[in-house]
């Protein structure tokens, strides 16, 4: 399964988002803030996800910021720490 | 993004007045500084705005209390909080201060012979007395990194000890303005078995927080460390630090709150964890009244 879908079903069950299905998500919305309305604290299950789910460690915060920034960007930092 | 900084937290002097004090620290000693301060409280708990700073706080912790008498509190709550000030200033200036860190020493420092740490640890404490030294000596003494999250309010022209100096911080200080960034950045800190400082009486993040009963009224306080606590397995801290004399300071231990993982409703599933916080910080009131420093009103909705 892609990624994207792999968080889309994470991040709704994890956040416990109501009414949202993973076709709402767009992939170039922000996560947080305006977008898909996470708060701050919502990154703690983020990271719990991550790296429960792929086995990365986001543990820089300049890094997180911009992996955070949509659900695209997290993608690709994930691609980017499974890359060989 | 409302942040720990986002409470009223600009300093009632100016930085002229600042230097005015620090030059006498540096002269004439801390009780030369006691003595203009002495003045200064008085003239300051004059003002209007000054009172209106502290009654939020005052009138919740001494209800039915008639203006004259408000009045002596409020003087006596500021004078705390100068001598505080002071202190701190003179640590930073002739390195006097003695803090009395026993019981901060024995839940932060070195792991002992045949001890395996098993997580970080979440301080967990409140704008009360020597704070500001208390992370000093924590720094020096905790055997591993410290990390505090917050930074100075814009308009704070007091001083930190180690600037007196020109030195840096002895310990790492996270910006809650760097929002999910900053949270990615505490977990890793907790996972890597350091310490991590947060305060329980300002929010962090939007929205937040949780009202738990304080003082007679629901007042929200954040959750975050409970939050962080849960995920990383770290446990919780809640200490509380004393002015208990001229450059002296201590730390008490009010209990440590292990947090189940896996908490599934949501932050209702955090309240009485807060609670609990509040209580503890209430209890810390009713025995030292005037080292809380609370100037704004925390009750607010």
């Amino acid at each position: 399964m892609d990624i994207r879908e792999i968080l889309k079903r994470e991040i709704i069950k994890e956040l416990k988002l109501e009414d949202v299905s993973p076709e709402d998500i767009r992939d170039d919305a922000p996560l947080f803030g305006e977008g898909l309305g996470l708060d701050s604290l919502d990154a703690i299950e983020l990271v719990v996800l991550v790296q429960r789910n792929f086995g990365v460690a986001l543990d820089n915060a300049e890094e997180a910021r911009q992996a955070f920034a949509s659900l695209n960007s997290l993608a690709k930092f994930i691609e980017s720490r499974l890359a060989p | 993004m409302r942040t720990v900084s986002g409470t009223p937290g600009k300093s009632a002097g100016s930085r002229l007045q600042h230097r005015i004090f620090y030059a006498l620290i540096g002269r004439l000693g801390v009780h030369a500084a006691y003595v203009l301060l002495f003045f200064v409280v008085s003239w300051y708990t004059l003002k209007p705005s000054t009172a209106a700073r502290c009654r939020p706080y005052l009138e919740r912790r001494f209800p039915g209390c008639g203006r004259m008498r408000m009045l002596a509190r409020i003087w006596k709550l500021q004078w705390n909080f100068g001598l505080c000030l002071v202190d701190r200033a003179a640590a930073g200036i002739s390195g006097r201060f003695f803090f009395a860190g026993d019981a901060l020493s024995a839940i932060c420092g070195p792991a002992r012979d045949g001890e395996r740490r098993e997580a970080g640890l979440i301080l967990l404490s409140a704008h009360t007395g020597a704070r500001h030294m208390a992370q000093v000596f924590l720094a020096g003494h905790a055997g591993r990194p410290v990390h505090v999250l917050g930074v100075k309010d814009r308009g704070d022209v007091d001083l930190e000890a180690h600037e007196h100096r020109g030195a840096n911080a002895p310990y790492a200080v996270i910006d809650p303005a760097e929002g999910p960034g900053a949270v990615a950045r505490m977990l890793h800190i907790l996972r890597a078995k350091e310490i991590l400082c947060i305060m329980g009486d300002r929010a962090f993040g939007s929205g937040a927080t949780l009202a738990a009963n304080f003082l007679g009224e629901p007042a929200p306080l954040p959750y975050l460390a409970f939050r962080m606590s849960a995920a990383s397995g770290a446990p919780v801290a809640v200490v509380f630090h004393l002015r208990t004399g001229v450059c002296r300071g201590e730390t008490r231990v009010a209990d440590v709150i292990h947090v189940p993982a896996g908490l599934k409703n949501g932050p209702e599933a955090y309240r009485p964890y807060v609670q609990r916080f509040a209580s503890l910080l209430e209890d810390f009131t009713a025995e030292h009244p005037y080292q809380f420093f609370n100037f704004f009103n925390l009750w607010e909705k």
